[in-house]
């Protein structure tokens, strides 16, 4: 089954908060708007809206509140992303080029920070401080994440703890948080926002391990970026993590730097591929998956719950 | 509580809040404008906010100038790392701004700040579209150094203070900037005349604090 056909149910209220988003985005401007329509255009999932829908069902589900929540959500992954590629220098995103290649750093910055407050604007249509304290803390956190993410590059004395929560930070809490948020602003009990928040976070984590899986086994073509690029770039992932345990390989791995010539990198990544490591990450992002599907089975049966547990699912199998 | 305490304390505040002991060790110190914070101070003291709750109103809208004012650093670094966490400290200034108002269930104050940072930075793309002699930049200036100010002298109903902040931190933006055009000199002489106007409505410790602007 295909993701979108999970929650076909939803695609008419999707449609609305896809027009929304171009709506919300619109400025005075006009290259501002073209910067922001490029990246609408660009596409994406919008798993965040869909988790943010999907959670109201738990609740009384009033359309014009989640649009708001599911649009200051997809907008500040929106905004990240356009910072985030300044962060990378990258200059394609989703086969598209990104704001910073075309307009310049500052522009981005700009950009993102405009989308930022727009978003801000969208949620400021909720007037439940519980959402807004939650939607705040991740936010917060998730900018935490990423600085760790610097602080950890070519750093290869880190544990598995430190890994787990670079990976919340980085994706499982605003996972999470879209599955709580859409649930609380329906004003679902808070026995139900709370699980469907772990089901969110154990969703987010097993979903980060296989993204970090899959760049060691996936082809450039799956990717859309060279196999090991994570590594490349410092990275240190959780089959990296494991792949270390082999003290030869570690001493290889250790070796790594910005330098590294491709020819070396393929040589640790075929070192990686040949030990147990990829499956043993397989193996604790397959618990997590468990973990979400267990935290599912304690929340009410509704045609939400059947595509939240197809879409962990999905999650857990993904090859790209 | 005087005027330098209150500001003492709003420093204090920011630098514990802004504290992050891997991003300090790679960017330079933030500088904190102390003129806007006595300028809000001033606004408040003025209104009949209690100073608790002036304290707090001036500690978010510091973060957002900080926050923005980081990110207009970031195409000026030249190594990637201190680029990348310029991004991300300017973001994660954003998002304590968030945060503590937030806490405080402060939505109203949310939606203006954000209201500021939306109309900055629409201003902040325009004003590199704009050629150095088009006079419509000094409306750019004016909003981009005035807006949180303005929405916060909305917040607590003392509009007349907008007013004063627009023309009085165009006047500091622009006596900074060193090439000066005729236009630039024009509207310097205009924002001065605006502000000993609009003077006379305000504290002394205002016209004390920037007198030397209209010199």
């Amino acid at each position: 089954m295909k993701l979108k056909a999970m929650y076909s149910f939803l695609n008419g209220d999707l449609n609305r908060i896809e027009e929304q988003l171009k709506i919300t985005v619109q400025a005075s401007d006009p290259l501002v708007n073209e910067a922001s329509l490029h990246l609408l255009e660009a596409g994406g999932k919008r798993i965040r809206p869909v988790f943010v829908l999907l959670g109201g069902q738990f609740g009384t589900y009033h359309f014009e509140q989640m649009k708001r929540v599911a649009v200051a959500l997809e907008l500040i992954h929106m905004a990240s992303l356009v910072h985030d590629d300044v962060i990378d220098g990258a200059t394609l995103r989703r086969g598209k080029e990104t704001i910073q290649a075309r307009w310049g750093d500052r522009f981005a910055m700009y950009v993102g920070d405009y989308l930022f407050a727009r978003a801000l604007e969208q949620m400021c249509e909720i007037n439940d401080p519980i959402a807004h304290q939650i939607l705040a803390n991740t936010i917060v956190e998730v900018c935490r994440g990423e600085i760790e993410q610097i602080s950890d590059k070519y750093r290869f004395d880190q544990n598995l703890r430190r890994y787990l929560q670079r990976i919340k930070r980085k994706t499982a809490l605003l996972i999470a948080a879209s599955c709580q948020l859409g649930a609380v602003v329906a004003g679902a009990p808070e026995a139900v926002h709370k699980k469907l928040y772990w089901f969110g976070y154990y969703v987010g984590m097993s979903f980060q391990i296989t993204d970090d899986i899959l760049d060691f086994i996936g082809t450039e073509k799956q990717l859309g970026k060279p196999a090991g690029s994570d590594l490349s770039q410092g990275n240190v992932t959780l089959p990296v993590l494991y792949a270390m345990e082999e003290r030869t390989l570690k001493e290889q791995i250790m070796k790594v730097n910005e330098h590294t010539t491709s020819r070396e990198m393929a040589h640790v990544i075929d070192g990686i591929k040949r030990t147990n490591a990829i499956e043993k990450s397989y193996e604790l992002g397959d618990r997590y998956l468990q973990k979400a599907l267990d935290m599912l089975q304690k929340l009410p049966r509704n045609r939400a719950w059947t595509a939240l547990y197809n879409i962990a699912k999905y999650i857990g199998k993904r090859k790209y | 509580m005087d005027i330098r305490q209150q500001m003492e304390q709003v420093r204090t505040r920011i630098q514990h809040a802004i504290a992050h002991s891997y991003v300090d060790r790679y960017i330079q110190p933030r500088t904190i404008d102390e003129d806007r914070i006595s300028f809000a101070l001033s606004m408040l003291r003025s209104t009949r906010v209690e100073t608790s709750i002036a304290l707090d109103y001036v500690f978010a809208m510091m973060l957002i100038q900080l926050a923005l004012d980081t990110h207009d650093e970031v195409d000026k670094q030249q190594m990637m790392q201190k680029k990348q966490l310029t991004v991300l400290a300017g973001d994660l200034y954003s998002g304590l701004y968030y945060e503590f108002l937030a806490k405080r269930h402060d939505v109203s104050l949310i939606r203006r700040f954000a209201e500021a940072i939306k109309e900055i930075n629409i201003q902040k793309i325009r004003l590199q579209q704009l050629s150095p002699d088009d006079i419509e930049r000094f409306h750019c200036i004016g909003v981009i150094e005035s807006a949180l100010l303005r929405k916060l002298s909305e917040h607590v109903h003392a509009h007349e203070w907008g007013e004063l902040a627009y023309y009085l931190f165009s006047l500091k933006r622009i006596q900074r900037e060193e090439a000066k055009s005729k236009a630039m000199v024009d509207y310097t002489d205009h924002c001065k005349r605006k502000v000993q106007d609009l003077f006379y409505l305000h504290h002394e410790e205002v016209k004390e604090r920037f007198s030397h602007l209209l010199a």
